[in-house]
């Protein structure tokens, strides 16, 4: 909850300290594939990390230099990813994704327009373990996130006041190692159990590459 | 040419989807089975073979520790040793088949339990074993082909080959021995490995290592004898078949003073007594290969077809062993050293000989000599069990003192309290229906429970019988002095109990992650026990697999 809050202060924070002309808000809805490739997560899953991706952006009011624009940007993100682990441990992830960070946005052509982008964040991992006899184990955790894409940005529709197309990113998250322990589900809320000691699965790092597609309006 | 930067993005974005597929790492694909729990001193121990590491729990402290062992890839049988300090396991290595695996041999693996900084040890044996016999005092193993035939491991598989393991030298060339005993057509069943024995009078026999160990290989027909301190020496075979049914070897017992044993078959006429002797090598045979023992064979007069047999010491330390014999309905008792018999009529098909006091959990012998014998006919189902005074029993001139106790129900199991002059009494095969035997009154006490009792164990010193049932989340306690019966609510249902010998209780619910309830002694509340959850798991995520 305290990441959605910040999310939120964030866009409040861009959208009063920049211009109110068109053009110079921008929301996105996309998805991503992001390989996860650490030793960790190939405990869990052979598959990447996919989900959809929502964003709000707003242009800042700083001149750098022409046909260069300077966006700070807020993102949601939201992944699964589920596999087998030793032919017998059926595995689940879950991903939440909250990054706030900066966008610079060169304009190639009328409606080709090149970016740069670097957002850090914090992400929620939830993993579920589980075997065929319905034993199971799962856990939750947050770490910090930094991500870091080049994109390509394709309008369809460009007009002064309102613009329409879609984003290509080409990207990689660096993650902190999200330490998770092998909890059972328990009891009922209110039974009385005994005390448990929990061993440490270990530390999940979410990082790797990503391909990210998204639609974007700006207006 | 308005489409171009399109086309252009949509071929990179192809691209890069195109290279977006990385190879999981392929040991991460293995398939695993978790051996255990496995009961040692103060620890459980509990054996992956995905992980290839041998997870131990200890429970000396308060707090369980957790603690492992890396050994070798695919382990596929895991025996601790007789005093419960080191594990024995083996493991059957891989091929490199697919890229990221590493061709690994057969391995046979000793890991100290007690101290962490003792690295296992690893013996390589040559062939996918998938059995061990140890020596009662850890100084040679013998690793065997299973009478279960081939499986997937290998191309031929010869199931007479033998891996002898000094333990009590590291790896080498010479260690372990690899050696395939003689066959008439059978497969080893099962191998028993003696206590360390002095052969009077062969050469040496007066110098601290004159004691040596021998194997004892059974198979249909076949009891093949083997000087396993000195494996490269011959093998020595022993015909049993008389022409009809196979005579198959089932159990062993030492007479280490005398360097015998005695053999009771199933089919067999009599109880073999092996007698080993020394004796001078041909002239000419390689001294290497030579025996300088030879086995002396005797039949000891039980004549009916020996069910089972006990061995036990008297007072005076003289040697003596109970027989049944449904055939001639009696019981024999036989005085090992002079081969003398005494026979005590009994009718019922006796098929097990329980002796009074019991010995230890760990297979201590108890500190007195057993006064009393329990014959039990397991197979017949018969509602009686029999008592035999064993005082005076060599004494022709003392009547043997035979008692029957009838009981309510058939007995399908008896089962001897540790320490105790008390025996479990089982009456049907779903164990839901048990009796509790008190040898000293010889009087039956029922004990009820709410289902079947799927895992069972004793306290160490006896005092009390530990139960569970798997789909009951309790543990049942029955103090063995009075008979009261308490129970201990578990958060899981419970797949197994076992005490340690430190008294506690160690509840596995056969959860592949690691899943155990510790529950300090018999008479601990909730609030001092302790749940272990993903033990068989941790750090998976940061070691993985090897």
């Amino acid at each position: 909850m305290m990441d959605m809050r910040a999310l939120l202060a964030t866009c409040l924070v861009l959208a009063a300290t920049s211009p109110a002309d068109a053009g110079n808000n921008e929301v996105t809805v996309g998805s991503f594939t992001r390989a996860l490739r650490s030793p960790s997560a190939n405990a869990l899953t052979e598959d990447s990390l996919d989900g959809g991706s929502f964003g709000y952006a707003r242009r800042l009011p700083l001149e750098v230099a022409p046909r260069l624009e300077l966006w700070g940007a807020a993102t949601m993100l939201f992944g699964y990813a589920d596999g087998t682990t030793f032919q017998t441990l059926s595995t689940e992830l879950e991903v939440q994704q909250y990054t706030v960070g900066a966008r610079a946005r060169y304009a190639l052509h009328r409606r080709v327009v090149g970016n740069a982008r670097l957002d850090l964040g914090t992400a929620r991992a939830a993993v579920d373990l589980r075997d065929t006899e319905g034993h199971s184990a799962s856990d939750s955790g947050w770490g910090a996130i930094t991500t870091g894409s080049l994109g390509l940005e394709l309008l369809a529709i460009a007009h002064r006041r309102f613009s329409l197309g879609f984003r290509l990113d080409l990207g990689y998250v660096v993650a902190s190692g999200i330490e998770l322990t092998a909890k059972s589900a328990g009891g009922e809320e209110d039974t009385l159990e005994l005390d448990r000691m929990e061993s440490s699965l270990g530390h999940l790092e979410l990082g790797g590459r990503f391909f990210s597609f998204t639609v974007l309006s700006s207006f | 040419m308005r489409l171009h930067p399109i086309a252009i993005a949509l071929i990179l974005a192809t691209a890069a989807s195109c290279s977006w597929e990385d190879d999981r790492p392929v040991a991460w694909e293995r398939e695993r089975t978790v051996l255990g729990p496995i009961p040692l001193k103060t620890q459980v121990a509990y054996v992956d073979s995905a992980l290839d590491r041998v997870t131990l729990v200890d429970l000396e402290r308060d707090d369980a520790t957790i603690s492992h062992r890396n050994i070798g890839r695919r382990a596929i049988h895991a025996v601790p040793s007789t005093d419960r300090h080191v594990l024995f396991v083996i493991t059957r290595g891989e091929e490199a088949i697919k890229r990221g695996q590493i061709d690994e041999a057969p391995q046979f693996w000793v890991v100290d339990t007690q101290y962490a900084s003792v690295a296992p040890v690893a013996y390589a044996i040559g062939s996918p074993f998938d059995r061990i016999a140890v020596a009662p005092d850890n100084s040679t193993a013998i690793a065997y082909f299973s009478a279960a035939g081939p499986d997937a491991a290998g191309f031929f598989r010869n199931p007479n080959e033998l891996a002898v393991i000094d333990l009590t030298r590291p790896p080498g060339p010479d260690n372990p021995t690899l050696k395939t005993i003689r066959s008439f057509g059978s497969v080893p069943e099962g191998i028993v490995l003696s206590p360390p024995m002095v052969i009077r009078g062969a050469p040496g026999d007066m110098t601290d290592s004159a004691a040596r160990t021998f194997a004892f290989i059974l198979s249909s027909n076949n009891l093949t004898v083997l000087d396993a301190t000195h494996p490269t020496r011959r093998e020595i075979s022993i015909r049993l078949d008389l022409g009809g049914q196979p005579v198959i070897p089932r159990e062993v017992v030492f007479a280490p003073n005398t360097a015998s044993a005695y053999v009771r078959s199933d089919h067999a006429r009599d109880v073999l007594q092996v007698i080993l002797e020394a004796s001078t090598p041909a002239q000419g045979s390689e001294t290497a290969t030579a025996n300088d023992y030879r086995p002396q064979l005797a039949e000891l007069g039980a004549g009916g077809g020996p069910t089972d047999i006990a061995v036990y010491d008297d007072i005076n330390n003289r040697r003596y062993i109970l027989a049944a014999t449904p055939n001639t309905s009696e019981v024999v008792i036989i005085d090992a050293d002079t081969a003398q018999f005494r026979a005590v009529p009994l009718a019922d098909p006796i098929d097990r000989i329980l002796l009074f006091p019991a010995g230890g959990r760990d297979g201590s012998t108890p500190r007195t000599a057993p006064q009393k014998a329990l014959f039990a006919s397991i197979g017949a189902k018969l509602p009686r069990v029999h008592v035999l005074d064993l005082e005076h029993i060599n004494d022709p001139l003392t009547q043997a003192s035979i008692r029957k106790i009838t009981l309510d129900r058939a007995v399908r199991d008896v089962v001897p309290v540790p320490g105790r002059d008390l025996a479990m009494l089982v009456h049907d095969d779903a164990r839901t229906v048990l009796g509790l035997l008190d040898m000293s009154t010889e009087s039956t006490s029922p004990l009820l429970g709410v289902g079947k009792l799927d895992s069972y164990d004793f306290s160490p010193n006896g005092s009390y019988l530990i139960g569970a049932t798997s789909n009951v989340s309790r543990v049942g306690f029955i103090a063995l002095d009075n008979l009261h019966p308490t129970d201990f609510r578990l958060d899981d249902p419970p797949a197994r109990v076992l005490s340690s010998a430190n008294s506690k209780i160690f509840v596995d619910h056969g959860d592949p992650l690691g899943h155990a309830t510790i529950i300090p002694s018999p008479t601990a509340s909730r609030a001092e026990a302790l749940v272990l959850e993903g033990f068989l798991t941790a750090n998976l995520l940061d070691e993985g697999p090897r």
